[in-house]
Order: C-alpha cells, then sequence, then structure tokens
C-alpha cells in the first residue's frame, strides 16, 4: 500500500519543519516526509513550539498548518521569512483566507497528494539552497 | 309709536316684499323723549360685565344677555354674531335672554335680515315690527314691536350685533337707549373675542391633545417598527455571516476529516496483514469516526458527552446476559470536538482489542471504566481508567499498531493528556490524565 513513493534525491537529508496539530494530519505527513528522505523538525503541534523551532533549528523548508489550536501559525511564518527560510502552508482554509502578507507563498490545500507535496518541498529546497 | 303707525298700508314693490325703509324707525329716536342718563347704574353694569368676563368668560355672551336685559327693561335681549364656518352666510343667536331666550341658536340670514341691514349701513338701527319684511318671523312669538341693534367689531370688522326688544308698546327706545347699547357694543366686542379666543383655545387643546395622542400612537408604531426592523436585520446579518462562518467553518473541518481519514487509511494499511484485513480495520475506524460526529452534531460542534463517547463503543457489552460484563461510572463531562474525536478512536482501538484479544474476548471478561473531575492548580482534570480483566492472559503487543501509536503519541500531542497503556497479564489497562477547559466539567 505504501507503493510507489521513494526517496527523491534532492530531498534527501533536507531538514522540513512540520507545524501540525491534529496528529493524524502530522502523522501522515511525518510518514510522507521519512519516505521522501527528509528529515523533520518536530512536528510541533502548538505555536508556541513551532516559534523556538523556527528561530533555533536548522530548517531548510517548512509546511505550516494555519490555524494550530486556535492559533494563527503567522508568528512562526514571520520568523521563518526574517531568516530567509522557505515555507509553505499546508491547511483545510480556501486560499484566500490567508493573510494578504503570505499570499505569494505556496498553499498546499488538504486532503494533499503526496507528489504534490514532495514537488512543493522540492520547490523550497532548492530555492533555499541557491 | 302707536298702533295706527305700525298699521299704516305700505305700498308693496312688484315682488311684494315689504320695503326696508318701512320697517325702520332710527330717526325716531332723536325726536323721543329720552331719559337722563343714569350713569352710575351705568357703571355698576359694566363693573358686572366686567367681572363676569374675568369670571367665567365661557358664558360671557348669555351673561351679557341677561344684564342688557335688565339695565334696558327689555322684553328680550340678545347677541348676533355671523357664522364664521361658511364664510358669515348667516346670523347665529348665540345668546338671547328674556322671553325670547328659547329662540337661542335660531338666526337670520346675513343677506335679509335685521342683523344684516345693520351691518350694510354699519350703523345702529330701530325696527319696527320687521316681521312684516322679514315674514320669517312672523312665527316667532311673541312678536317684535321695537328692535334696537347695534353692530359690534373685531378689528374694525363688523362682525356681530346686540339688540334689544320691546315687545309691547309699553316700552319705546330713545336716543339714551342707543347711547348704552353703542357703548355696551365695545364690550361685546370684547366678550366675542374671548368667546371665539377661548373655543379657540379649546378647539385647539383638542387638537392638540388629539394630536398629541395621535403623535404618541404613531411614535409608539413606529418605535415597534423600527424596533422589529432592527431585529429582523440585525437577525438577517447575522445570520448571513454565522451562515458564511459556518460553511468556511465546515469546509475546513471537511478538510481535516478527509486528511484523517487518508492517515487513518495509511496507518491502516501499515499493518494489515491482507487487503481483507485492511477493509475490515478501515471500515471499523470509519465508522467510529463517524459516530463521534453524530455526537458531535447533536452538540452542535460544541460539545459530546464523554459518557456516551465511551458508551458509543461498549454499549453492544453493557447490560447483557451471559457476557462479559461491563461498567461505565462517572459524572457527567462534556468533552470539546477536538477531545471527543480522539478520545472516540482511542476507546474504539481499546474495544476493538478487547474484543479480539482481550476481557470482551470471552463470556467472564469484564471492563470497568471510571472517571473523577479533580481539580489540579486552577484546572480541571479528567482522570479516567480503563481496567480489563477476566481475560485471556495479556501478552505485550510485539509492535506498535495503529491504536498504541493513537494512544501512546497521538493523545498525548493533540489533548496534553498523560496516558499509560498498560499490558498487565490479567488485563489492558489504560489511564488518561486530561485538562479540561474549566467550564466543560
Amino acid at each position: 500500500m505504501v507503493g510507489n513513493l521513494s526517496i527523491d534525491p534532492s530531498l534527501k537529508g533536507a531538514r522540513i519543519l512540520l507545524v501540525e496539530d491534529e496528529w493524524l494530519v502530522s502523522v501522515l505527513v511525518v510518514d510522507w516526509l521519512r519516505q521522501f528522505g527528509c528529515d523533520v523538525v518536530g512536528p510541533a503541534s502548538s505555536v508556541a513550539q513551532a516559534v523556538v523551532l523556527a528561530a533555533a533549528e536548522e530548517i531548510d523548508a517548512a509546511l505550516l498548518d494555519i490555524n494550530v489550536k486556535g492559533e494563527v501559525v503567522y508568528s512562526v511564518a514571520r520568523t521563518l521569512a526574517d531568516r530567509g527560510i522557505p515555507f509553505a502552508f499546508l491547511t483545510g482554509y480556501a486560499a484566500s483566507m490567508i493573510s494578504e502578507t503570505y499570499r505569494e507563498r505556496p498553499v498546499l490545500q488538504k486532503p494533499v497528494r503526496s507528489e504534490r507535496l514532495s514537488q512543493i518541498l522540492r520547490e523550497m529546497v532548492n530555492q533555499s539552497v541557491k | 309709536m302707536s298702533p295706527t303707525q305700525a298699521e299704516s298700508p305700505t305700498a308693496l314693490p312688484s315682488d311684494g316684499v315689504v320695503p326696508l325703509e318701512s320697517v325702520l324707525c332710527t330717526e325716531e329716536l332723536d325726536r323721543r323723549q329720552s331719559r337722563l342718563p343714569d350713569y352710575e347704574k351705568e357703571n355698576r353694569v359694566l363693573v358686572a360685565l366686567a367681572q363676569a368676563l374675568a369670571d367665567s368668560p365661557g358664558t360671557i355672551l348669555q351673561t351679557m344677555a341677561e344684564i342688557m336685559l335688565e339695565a334696558f327693561g327689555a322684553g328680550s335681549a340678545g347677541f348676533s354674531v355671523l357664522t364664521t364656518d361658511d364664510g358669515g352666510k348667516k346670523f347665529y343667536w348665540a345668546a338671547i335672554s328674556g322671553v325670547w331666550k328659547p329662540h337661542i341658536g335660531g338666526g337670520t340670514p346675513r343677506d335679509f335680515g335685521p342683523c344684516g341691514d345693520v351691518l350694510d349701513r354699519n350703523a345702529p338701527l330701530l325696527f319696527r315690527h320687521f316681521e312684516r319684511r322679514y315674514t320669517y318671523f312672523q312665527p316667532v312669538t311673541p312678536p317684535v314691536e321695537e328692535c334696537l341693534l347695534v353692530p359690534f367689531y373685531v378689528e374694525g370688522k363688523a362682525v356681530g350685533t346686540i339688540w334689544v326688544i320691546a315687545h309691547d308698546d309699553r316700552r319705546e327706545f330713545d336716543a339714551e337707549d342707543l347711547r348704552q347699547l353703542v357703548s355696551l357694543a365695545s364690550f361685546a366686542s370684547s366678550a366675542y373675542q374671548t368667546v371665539s379666543f377661548n373655543q379657540k383655545t379649546v378647539a385647539m387643546n383638542e387638537a392638540l391633545m388629539l394630536g398629541s395622542l395621535r403623535q404618541h400612537e404613531l411614535t409608539e408604531a413606529a418605535d415597534l417598527l423600527n424596533a422589529k426592523l432592527q431585529t429582523e436585520m440585525a437577525a438577517r446579518k447575522e445570520g448571513e455571516e454565522q451562515r458564511v462562518l459556518l460553511m468556511a467553518e465546515l469546509d475546513h473541518r471537511l478538510k481535516n476529516t478527509f486528511v484523517a481519514v487518508q492517515s487513518i487509511a495509511r496507518l491502516t494499511s501499515q499493518n494489515a496483514a491482507s487487503l481483507d484485513q485492511f477493509h475490515e480495520a478501515f471500515d471499523d475506524r470509519l465508522m467510529a469516526l463517524s459516530q463521534t460526529h453524530d455526537l458531535l452534531t447533536l452538540g452542535e460542534w460544541r460539545s459530546a458527552p464523554l459518557r456516551e463517547v465511551i458508551m458509543m463503543e461498549l454499549s453492544p457489552y453493557h447490560g447483557t446476559q451471559g457476557g462479559p460484563r461491563v461498567t461505565v461510572t462517572g459524572e457527567d463531562v462534556q468533552l470539546d470536538a477536538r477531545q471527543a474525536l480522539a478520545l472516540g478512536l482511542s476507546v474504539h482501538e481499546l474495544a476493538n482489542n478487547a474484543a479480539k484479544y482481550g476481557a470482551l474476548s470471552v463470556p467472564n471478561g469484564r471492563i470497568d471504566v471510571a472517571w473523577d473531575v479533580i481539580a489540579s492548580n486552577d484546572a480541571m482534570v479528567l482522570k479516567l481508567r480503563w481496567v480489563e480483566s477476566g481475560g485471556p492472559v495479556v501478552e505485550p503487543p510485539l509492535r506498535r499498531g495503529f491504536g498504541s501509536r493513537l494512544i501512546e503519541s497521538g493523545i498525548p500531542s493533540e489533548l496534553g493528556a498523560d496516558v499509560q497503556l498498560e499490558f498487565h497479564r490479567e488485563g489492558v489497562r489504560f489511564t488518561l490524565t486530561l485538562p479540561l477547559d474549566p467550564a466543560r466539567a
């Protein structure tokens, strides 16, 4: 069932911060990330926890849920942006509900396909390398 | 005045109407022997009138008629006023004293009558037997021998007459009567103005009262309508806002549910030995998720009762004869959506495991679920224990499956709870320490 996913050379060893409060979702995404060969930072299930990781950890790219236990994730986004770390939103909300400030950032609508996730991650990690 | 004069034949004009001049004898006043003026009496009359005007302006015209009757020694005395509502077509007998008193309220046409003649000539007139010209007086009894009329004015305009009548020839009016009646006419003007002002004031007051009543009613009605409209609009606006919010929230929730299902499918597949086993486990978990949704929908997605979340999975075994025994004890606790969904799925995993390998797999098995809510620091904390007994000897699992991962990783991370999952030989034990929102406890 796990099937057709395999380690992606460009993602191997990439450190990906995951901010996601729903355990079932984070388990799924963590599973995928490991399969891509990524190292997972977190997952953080609260904004407070995520801000600490975003500020201190070595991170290549980040995946951010928008509503994290009732808190908006933008403070984490700002921290990442300040550090020049690329990030994408992974959310159940419509793209139109995302703050103007971050409209240019990639958005992965839930539910997401693993192929789409790896594609976005590749783009971010490549950008991060440049 | 003598009967012969009164009965002297007068030439009738072609239309058969007795000419005005033949019923007038005003110039006789100067020729008649005049009384001497009684100024003292006249003064008393004026004082009485002034007093009456001050005391009861509403009845001043009648009072004045009475006073005139007495002062002039007349048979009748009265007060004629031009009607105002029809533009002055009639004279209205506003007040009469003496023998004609019963005729109060009657009147004469403006264009054909003694009062009209007074206004036309703008001068006092003395009539004798005016019923000869104005035949409509003929039925009015007793008939008039002489009638002295004097106009009175308001703002320079003649608006009425005051008059005294002699019904027989014992009383002839003279120049002194004329002088006194003229002097009373200015008082009549004041009296008339007072009365009409009074009437206007009363009418105006009534109109004002009515108006203010109407206004009050209208204001009340308008207020009510306004309040209704505002409520309606607020409700609509709120309804619309809520609808939009609800749709957005529903969309968000649905998307998250899709990912949850996606995740359950993936995790289930990792532990499934066969496609059949996958389907069975996946369907069960989907059913558990769906049932928790049902409970939350009942609570409008704000809350679900803990007891129901547990009974959802255990009710098939609860209270049945000849099978495993299940007890569920604890006070009413409301869980929020996140807690209900996570615990619902966890209880499903525990119950499913018990049914396959644990206490629910044998007739003598038993599960006791009990909880308390205790105050810990500032927060309320739920302490729940799931204790299995009487089942087969428990062996710790060789690998962590979906249930173990959910309970040991998912619950702590998602609910900030402490959990212990112990595989004792005598039965599985699960303990949960879950911080509650104080309002929910």
